[in-house]
């Protein structure tokens, strides 16, 4: 009887336990941001690159792209992957997601005040929000959110002797943007998304020649409109 | 024809040579100098967070910390003088000179946030500041810890503090652990506070009723057991902010512009000089700026409005604020710099 009693009180632990487990949990979906980099629509290459501005051609070379994007949701489902994107195209893993339709993408171009006063030495080095990465403005205890560097040739001399550094950071500058996308997720089979960098877009409606460096801080009003400029660099394909 | 070109093959081999081994020793030697450290204490503690301090402790006044090697964390935060300066700017790596005057360091678990603009919002995260400021010690921490990373007292003790090599993390943590322990609580102040009615004289009970008064109001903005109420304000002592606009570089907000953090009075007589320049040089003349009501500044706080003092309540006043110095705090074998025991 005494043996009935035991063996019927193991069978209830382990069935209850079963049930703390989420019924779901075996079947979400990864999700991984496929990234491919343009430059007016070309792919991003090592090559100079021409940008129009007032009808003038500029020659630039593209020496740093950095960009944090977090903040992603299907629908009003969180994910909570950080990515750092640079110039390389690739894969970025970014959160599980329950199976079901769902017909909106947002994420952030940043980081949220949660994330932004993150403490970069806790991060093991390889991760995107380590110190390691060299996105850390440790005079403000904060991260910068992109990094967008290059040369150009903007008076048409052929040297390439002006430099474009936009270093755009605080929590004021941080954007979220949204894509309809219908996006049907089947029972533990990945989900990819098709993102588009356009880094051309940075530059819409920027004079290169008084325009062409803010670390945030020394121009707060160039910061606030490259950071609205990154609203447009991305697209979901 | 040089004279080089009459030796034998030989000889300008040997030559050669001997100029190698000279370069490698001097390289040796100066990385060697940079990796001090290695002053060993008899005995090592046993328990974890001991370790931790004790590996802090080395490294807030080890100088490899500096690109230089010339400045430590206690170049600028001296024990003697309530962990500040006594001078208006440190100076730092190469003899450059600061910008702010270097606040007195002490009960830092209280404090909410740290530096003059409060742009620090925990030690930790301070810690990065100095070390990455190209007038401090301009050295990255990622290269401190390379520096540091042939040192095997320091690899020693963070594998048993923190079970980790001497990384970014350790180095923060062990700052930090070293840091916290700077408990200022031992002033005549707080024996009185602890029930000593011996501990103040009558000219210093004069001086506590003043400071608290609604007539000088000093308690509004230093209040609490720092004697800080870690406000922002500006308290019309400096009318030059060329070099030094203050709170506003972090938040971008005009309310923000020439604002400081208002410091801890903890050991203010030993901490001179004052204000976030270090442009007031004594407790004296700190009085007499509050009295006057300060220079017209638009930034100015509402609170500094001038007061009348007499001869023997200024006294008070100042004999009051030297009840605030922990002599323990500033003598304490723990806190002193352990290259030197």
């Amino acid at each position: 009887m005494k043996i009935l009693l035991s063996l019927l009180a193991f069978a209830l632990v382990l069935s209850s336990c079963r049930k703390d487990e989420p019924d779901d949990y075996a079947t979400t979906s990864k999700v991984y941001l496929n990234v491919v980099h343009k430059f007016n629509g070309n792919p991003l290459s090592d090559n100079d690159t021409v940008v129009d501005i007032n009808g003038h051609s500029v020659f630039m070379n593209l020496v740093d792209l950095k960009m944090y994007l977090s903040g992603f949701s299907f629908d009003n489902t969180s994910l909570d992957g950080v990515v750092l994107l640079d110039a390389n195209n690739g894969q970025y893993y970014i959160g599980d997601i329950k199976p079901g339709d769902y017909s909106k993408i947002s994420l952030g171009i940043g980081l949220d005040s949660v994330l932004n006063a993150s403490d970069p030495v806790t991060f093991e080095s390889a991760h995107p929000l380590s110190y390691n990465q060299g996105m850390y403005w440790v005079w403000a205890t904060k991260y910068r959110f992109f990094k967008v560097e290059a040369t150009a040739d903007v008076d048409g001399n052929g040297v390439f002797d002006d430099g474009i550094v936009y270093h755009i950071g605080t929590n004021d500058m941080y954007r979220q943007t949204e894509f309809t996308k219908a996006i049907s997720v089947e029972s533990g089979e990945d989900v990819i998304i098709n993102l588009e960098v356009d880094w051309f877009k940075f530059f819409n409606n920027l004079d290169l020649s008084s325009e062409s460096n803010t670390h945030t801080v020394n121009d707060v009003p160039l910061a606030t409109k490259v950071a609205d400029n990154a609203l447009g660099v991305l697209s979901i394909q | 024809m040089h004279w080089v070109y009459y030796l034998s093959n030989r000889f300008r081999l040997f030559l050669l040579g001997l100029l190698s081994i000279t370069i490698i020793s001097s390289c040796s030697e100066e990385h060697q100098s940079e990796n001090e450290g290695t002053s060993k204490p008899n005995v090592i503690p046993e328990d974890v967070h001991s370790q931790q301090v004790l590996l802090g402790r080395y490294l807030f006044y080890d100088k490899a910390l500096s690109i230089d090697s010339t400045v430590s964390c206690a170049s600028c935060h001296q024990q003697q003088f309530g962990f500040a300066d006594n001078v208006a700017m440190s100076l730092g790596h190469h003899r450059k000179k600061g910008t702010r005057n270097a606040l007195a360091l002490s009960n830092l678990k209280e404090h909410p946030y740290f530096l003059w603009d409060g742009a620090a919002s925990g030690l930790e995260k301070q810690v990065l500041i100095p070390l990455n400021d190209s007038l401090e010690m301009n050295l990255d921490i990622l290269d401190v810890a390379k520096r540091l990373s042939g040192n095997e007292f320091y690899q020693d003790l963070a594998e048993r503090a923190y079970q980790r090599p001497l990384d970014p993390f350790v180095i923060t943590r062990s700052i930090t652990a070293f840091e916290h322990t700077f408990l200022s609580n031992q002033s005549r102040y707080d024996n009185y506070l602890n029930g000593d009615n011996n501990a103040l004289n009558e000219e210093e009970l004069l001086g506590m009723d003043l400071f608290f008064s609604d007539r000088l109001k000093c308690a509004e903005c230093h209040s609490g057991s720092s004697f800080t109420d870690y406000s922002f304000q500006n308290n019309g002592a400096v009318t030059n902010y060329e070099r030094d606009s203050g709170r506003i570089r972090l938040t971008f907000k005009e309310s923000d512009r020439n604002l400081y953090k208002v410091p801890s009075l903890r050991n203010c007589e030993v901490s001179a000089p004052y204000m976030h320049d270090g442009s007031i040089a004594t407790l004296e003349a700190v009085v007499e700026h509050y009295a006057s009501g300060g220079q017209l500044i638009p930034q100015k706080s509402n609170k500094i409005s001038g007061f009348e003092l007499s001869l023997k309540e200024k006294s008070a006043l100042i004999s009051f604020l030297r009840t605030l110095t922990d002599d323990e705090f500033l003598t304490k074998e723990e806190l002193s710099d352990p290259f030197e025991e």
